[in-house]
């Protein structure tokens, strides 16, 4: 019976072979049991999985507790729209209604300074939401607005009862609150800014929007755009806002300088 | 004592919603952590159910309204005592955690309550004050306080702007810590975004810990609650939130409707809940509706398809008569055109810049964290799940859901229609959030017969 020869690793006609074969490098004896492998992969998904989650709780907002520590720092957060507010609430009859004008540019900064303001003095905004009426009045005052909410040059109108509101806020005296004014020329032609003591300021306007005074409240960069409107009347004062008075905010005349509010320049 | 109030407020709610999921067919299968979470949202949305509909009948809520809420649940006990003696000890069991994912929970419970904490020194958010909050003090002074808030608010078109027709559950909740501490307060209110993460959380890892383990559920758990804009926006009061976590358990809820017909009625449930969140929860019901059948359907199961009819009836029966009312005021909301076949030609030539507006979204690290790698990755790894019913089934409803977020704004009625979509795409995508980490955890398995989709499989492949 003839047998086969042995075979041997050294044959070297199939070694030639195999070294120029990239498939016979592939099937390198390398055995990775099954169980292995999907040990590997299910660990291998854990840890990325893991990671991942490392990241992205490495990333998260530091917890803001120094907001509710004291109301001041509402306050202060609240900033101009906070003091408005602040003086409102101090002034303002029970059931007085506001009306806010908001260009709707709103920010970032703007809008957690209207929000720390609404959560510190409630009251005040809230009588437009217990009333009967809350409503923007975009078509009457800002017709070339085409859209109230999210568009530039929103009017937001808060009131308190069905007699209307007693004053008008602008918030945002800044180029959105300028931009407010430029399309309400009959507000623009007079218009007297307060500043205060901590340098922001409250802006002043004699005319009147629908039959009720006007108060904007904003930073200072409102002077330049208020400087290219016509008539435009500027004060400064050191007259803190608890100072004011409704009667003060009632003044038909865009001359507010008997109390102590100064006329620093007048222009148009 | 506010704080203690609102505790309490939010945890009968809570009891509510636990008496009901109770009465569902598939809870006996459920863990303990994913019915506690199901049990919030449906608290949740029986009231803003129950808050619309004694509108549509009384015409505002009052403060028996209110007490009231309590009546059908007090009901519906009787039934829960009954089905608990009868299905005692079918519980699915699993094992116990170790001490890896005990760690990881650890490190989820501080994310949470440092979400909670940043939550509560936030405000409401612009549309949280505008849009939420005003229903919640509307639905809260009723006519109790002022004589026609809740008429005027609802029936007149003064109050376009806050988009009057939005569903109320989520104001419904807000006027109920108020009723509950007597008074306005938007502070408190911001307890309900992180209550919601919280149960969305609870129902992900709860469903998804048989199946991957506990450690790997709580990975994903807190990816979800460490998504930036996650984090974001349950530091304040918007609807987006509540309404994403809804439809994670609605895409759970039918992904249980394909494996097990005693689970049929709990996806009822779960579509009907969607629109009473979001108006946007109409789609997605009928996208859930749709892509089951078509598997159903694949698989042999026609029988199955009579319970489309349970569905649209469910959800007929949960917006169609608030739509209706609306419909007889003047709450109409329009921000988007009706579609047509105009309306769509028209706006054909705006997918461009949706697309790209889209794409920078949902691929930026800031909104999305790491999820835009990693979820690309997940199907990578594991592309060979995508053949299993179960996974082709969320894929599905999340490749639909980003197509409705990107370019629905086809339809926009604003004059900038980029302008619209620049604010509001990313909230919409965040809606698929829970649910594409969902889908990371069925890809990157080998086993899916924990929960119950075997079946399935057999009969799909």
């Amino acid at each position: 019976m003839k047998r086969d020869p042995p075979r041997t690793d050294h044959d070297p006609a199939a070694a030639g072979k195999r070294s120029h074969s990239l498939r016979t490098l592939l099937s390198l004896p390398i055995r990775v049991p099954e169980q292995t492998r999907r040990s590997f992969f299910r660990h291998g998904v854990t840890a990325i999985l893991a990671l991942a989650a490392a990241w992205q709780v490495t990333r998260l907002p530091v917890p803001q507790t120094l907001v509710r520590e004291s109301e001041w720092s509402v306050a202060e957060i609240a900033g101009p729209y906070g003091r408005a507010l602040q003086f409102f609430d101090q002034v303002l009859p029970a059931r007085s209604t506001v009306t806010v004008f908001k260009d709707s540019r709103f920010d970032r900064t703007e809008r957690t300074r209207f929000q720390a303001a609404y959560l510190l003095y409630p009251r005040v905004v809230r009588t437009g939401i217990e009333g009967d009426r809350f409503e923007y009045f975009v078509a009457n005052s800002l017709a070339a607005v085409p859209r109230p909410v999210h568009g530039a040059g929103t009017i937001v109108t808060y009131h308190g009862n069905e007699g209307g509101s007693d004053v008008s806020v602008v918030f945002g005296t800044g180029t959105s609150g300028g931009l407010t004014l430029s399309r309400v020329p009959a507000i623009a032609a007079r218009t007297v800014i307060v500043n205060l003591s901590d340098g922001s300021s409250i802006i002043r306007v004699s005319g009147q929007i629908e039959g009720n005074p006007v108060l904007l409240v904003g930073a200072s960069d409102v002077y330049e755009a208020l400087e290219r409107a016509p008539g435009v009347l500027e004060f400064r004062t050191r007259l803190p806002v608890d100072g004011m008075n409704l009667s003060l905010l009632r003044e038909s005349s865009p001359n507010p300088s008997r109390r102590t509010v100064r006329r620093v320049r007048k222009s148009g | 004592m506010r704080y203690c109030l609102t505790g309490l407020a939010l945890l009968i709610v809570w009891a509510y919603g636990r008496v009901l999921v109770a009465l569902l067919p598939s809870t006996v299968r459920m863990g303990r952590l994913e019915r506690a979470g199901l049990s919030w949202l449906s608290g949740a949305a029986y009231l803003g159910f129950w808050t619309q509909m004694v509108i549509i009948v009384a015409g505002s809520m009052t403060r028996w309204a209110w007490i009231a809420s309590a009546v059908p649940i007090v009901v519906a006990l009787r039934f829960v005592f009954h089905r608990r003696s009868r299905d005692r000890g079918e519980r699915d069991q699993v094992s116990r955690p170790g001490v890896a994912a005990i760690l990881a929970a650890v490190v989820l419970i501080v994310v949470l309550t440092s979400l909670t904490i940043t939550s509560l020194n936030s405000g409401p958010g612009w549309d949280g004050i505008y849009n939420w909050a005003i229903k919640a003090e509307v639905l809260y002074l009723g006519d109790d306080l002022v004589r026609g808030a809740t008429a005027n608010y609802f029936q007149t078109a003064h109050w376009q702007f806050s988009h009057a027709g939005y569903p109320l559950t989520l104001p419904a909740l807000e006027a109920w810590l108020y009723v509950w501490v007597g008074g306005v307060d938007e502070r408190l209110t911001m307890v309900v975004g992180p209550t919601f993460l919280m149960a969305g959380v609870a129902i992900l890892i709860g469903f998804l810990t048989p199946i991957t383990g506990a450690l790997r559920a709580t990975l994903l758990g807190t990816l979800l609650a460490s998504v930036p804009l996650v984090t974001d926006l349950t530091a304040t009061s918007y609807a987006d939130i509540p309404f994403a976590i809804a439809l994670l358990a609605a895409i759970i809820g039918c992904a249980r409707w394909l494996s097990d017909d005693g689970a049929a009625y709990d996806c009822v449930i779960w579509l009907a809940i969607l629109p009473l969140i979001k108006l946007e929860g109409l789609f997605y019901a009928a996208v859930l509706c749709a892509a089951t059948i078509i598997l159903a359907v694949n698989q042999g199961r026609v029988r199955r398809l009579r319970l489309l009819s349970w569905s649209a009836i469910a959800v007929a029966v949960s917006v169609g008569p608030w739509r209706l009312y609306l419909r007889s005021s003047a709450a109409i909301d329009g921000d988007f055109v009706t579609p047509s076949l105009q309306s769509l030609s028209a706006g054909l030539e705006r997918i461009p810049r949706l697309w790209d507006l889209a794409y920078s979204t949902i691929s930026s690290s800031s909104v999305f964290g790491i999820l835009p790698i990693l979820l690309p990755l997940a199907v990578f790894a594991g592309w060979r799940q995508l053949q299993k019913p179960v996974v082709i089934f969320v894929a599905a409803v999340l490749a639909a859901g980003s197509l409705f977020s990107a370019f629905i704004f086809i339809l926009s009625n604003w004059p900038d229609f980029h302008r619209h979509a620049y604010h509001t795409v990313d909230r919409l995508f965040l809606h698929l959030v829970p649910s594409a980490i969902l889908l990371m955890g069925l890809l990157l398995v080998d086993d899916l017969s924990r929960m119950g989709v075997a079946e399935i499989e057999e009969a799909g492949s």
